[in-house]
């Protein structure tokens, strides 16, 4: 006999918190790299909340499952990209792209265009520059099958509420507002819909310290590479096509760094909008990546399993 | 430095915190730590016979009070059944093998430094 529970008039799973189905469906994985959607925004119709939190309260944390089918690290190219996507006006990309690949040496490297600014003769001039770091080579045995990297951005500070916005975020960089409803609506008294303009500025540059924290790679689920003072990109409302994330691939502009495609197979993506501390990943590693995949380690520990007894 | 736990138990944690007495850039060493085998090792005062060698060790972390502050890492040891069978006064050992990013050995450390860590099962 079918047990009927009746009575509920509620849907106990709100909108916002699914990524799939009528209600708030993403662009699908298509069998192309890159997967590149627009994080503020999902292809229905109705009002999500962004895919992605714009700025997480304390960092993230990025895991791919690689596999490389003995190809060579030339192909390898860049697998994740996060800004803003075919810009090629400076003060529109600036601070406003971030990505990592492989380099044809085995490394990975991670790119970003970034701004600054100084007081000079008492008066504020800006400046652009290209940042960017490489890990130590990936250890051959490690990477020989599958392999798991994990990229971790730790924020000094962790930002609650009004601070993720304010304290070195996107209001910082709001120097003013335009009004998008047509004129005839403004005109009939209706309320007016406020699009803020966000530009690159002083006040910008002088929150950075608010911006800065740990960025760390992990191979397998050990540490290879650290970096302190690392300051985290926040997508910003300029260019073209800004809140892009991108897996598997790059984009065109930028100053042309983070162009490229994987040639690997991305077996596994995740996105976690908390940053993982060492053991976490570690934990992650051991506990969900591990046992699911062909992961030869670095360097194997040396078993005896053929033990014979001895005798005269 | 005296340890207790009871014959045939497996609680409680064997726990080691690394002494942060503001001498040391604690979180050069959790670095290394996040990369190193530890294992534990204990043998029997009187006779010297060892009854663990080559224990694995887990690394913990303490939920922060403050987000700002330096995480603090323990080394964990969880004793067996078999490895407590017998009573009396044993001596252990942490060895910490530190790693590079090939994870080849580099630098060890064992602890404690200062004093004796005696295990006593009763």
């Amino acid at each position: 006999m079918p047990l009927d529970i009746t009575g509920f008039t509620t849907n106990l799973i709100e909108c916002s918190s699914k990524l799939a189905g009528d209600c708030c469906p993403i662009d699908s994985t298509l069998d192309v790299r890159p997967w590149a959607y627009e994080i503020n925004k999902h292809a229905g119709t109705d009002l999500c909340d962004y895919i992605i939190e714009r700025r997480p309260e304390k960092g993230w944390t990025l895991d791919f499952v690689f596999n490389r089918e003995e190809l060579p690290w030339s192909v390898g190219s860049v697998f994740y990209f996060f800004g803003v996507r075919d810009e090629y006006t400076q003060s529109l990309y600036a601070d406003n792209n971030l990505s990592f690949g492989f380099t044809s040496d085995g490394k990975i490297k991670w790119n970003a265009y970034r701004y600054s600014g100084s007081c000079v003769n008492e008066s504020y001039k800006e400046t652009f520059y290209h940042d960017s770091g490489v890990t130590p080579i990936l250890c051959e045995n490690g990477t020989s099958k599958d392999f798991n990297i994990t990229i971790v951005f730790d924020r000094h500070l962790r930002h609650t509420e009004c601070e993720i916005e304010n304290a070195g975020g996107w209001n910082d960089l709001i120097t003013g507002s335009t009004i998008t409803n047509p004129r005839a609506v403004t005109l009939s008294g209706a309320t007016e819909n406020y699009q803020y303009i966000e530009e690159l500025n002083k006040d910008w540059n002088d929150e950075r310290y608010a911006r800065l924290g740990i960025l760390k790679i992990y191979l397998n689920g050990r540490p290879i590479y650290k970096i302190d003072n690392w300051e985290e990109i926040i997508p910003s409302n300029r260019g073209f096509q800004p809140f892009i994330q991108s897996w598997g691939g790059g984009t065109t502009g930028s100053g042309g760094i983070h162009q490229g495609v994987t040639g690997f197979n991305l077996k596994r993506i995740k996105y976690i909008e908390e940053p993982l501390n060492a053991l976490e990943v570690r934990h992650h590693y051991i506990v969900s990546t591990k046992p699911r995949y062909d992961i030869i380690e670095c360097q194997e520990k040396c078993e005896e399993n053929n033990i014979e007894p001895f005798s005269d | 430095m005296e340890f207790f736990i009871r014959k045939g138990s497996t609680d409680p944690l064997l726990k080691l915190r690394l002494v942060d007495d503001g001498r040391n850039d604690k979180s050069s060493l959790n670095d290394l730590l996040e990369n190193s085998d530890i294992t534990f090792d204990m043998f029997e005062v009187e006779t010297e016979v060892p009854i663990i060698l080559g224990g694995v060790c887990n690394l913990t972390t303490r939920n922060k009070k403050y987000d700002q502050t330096t995480d603090e890492y323990y080394i964990t040891y969880r004793f067996t059944e078999d490895q407590t069978l017998e009573s009396g006064k044993y001596e252990g050992v942490v060895t910490i093998q530190f790693l590079d990013t090939d994870l080849l050995p580099t630098e060890k450390l064992i602890v404690p430094i200062k004093e004796k860590l005696f295990i006593n099962i009763i």
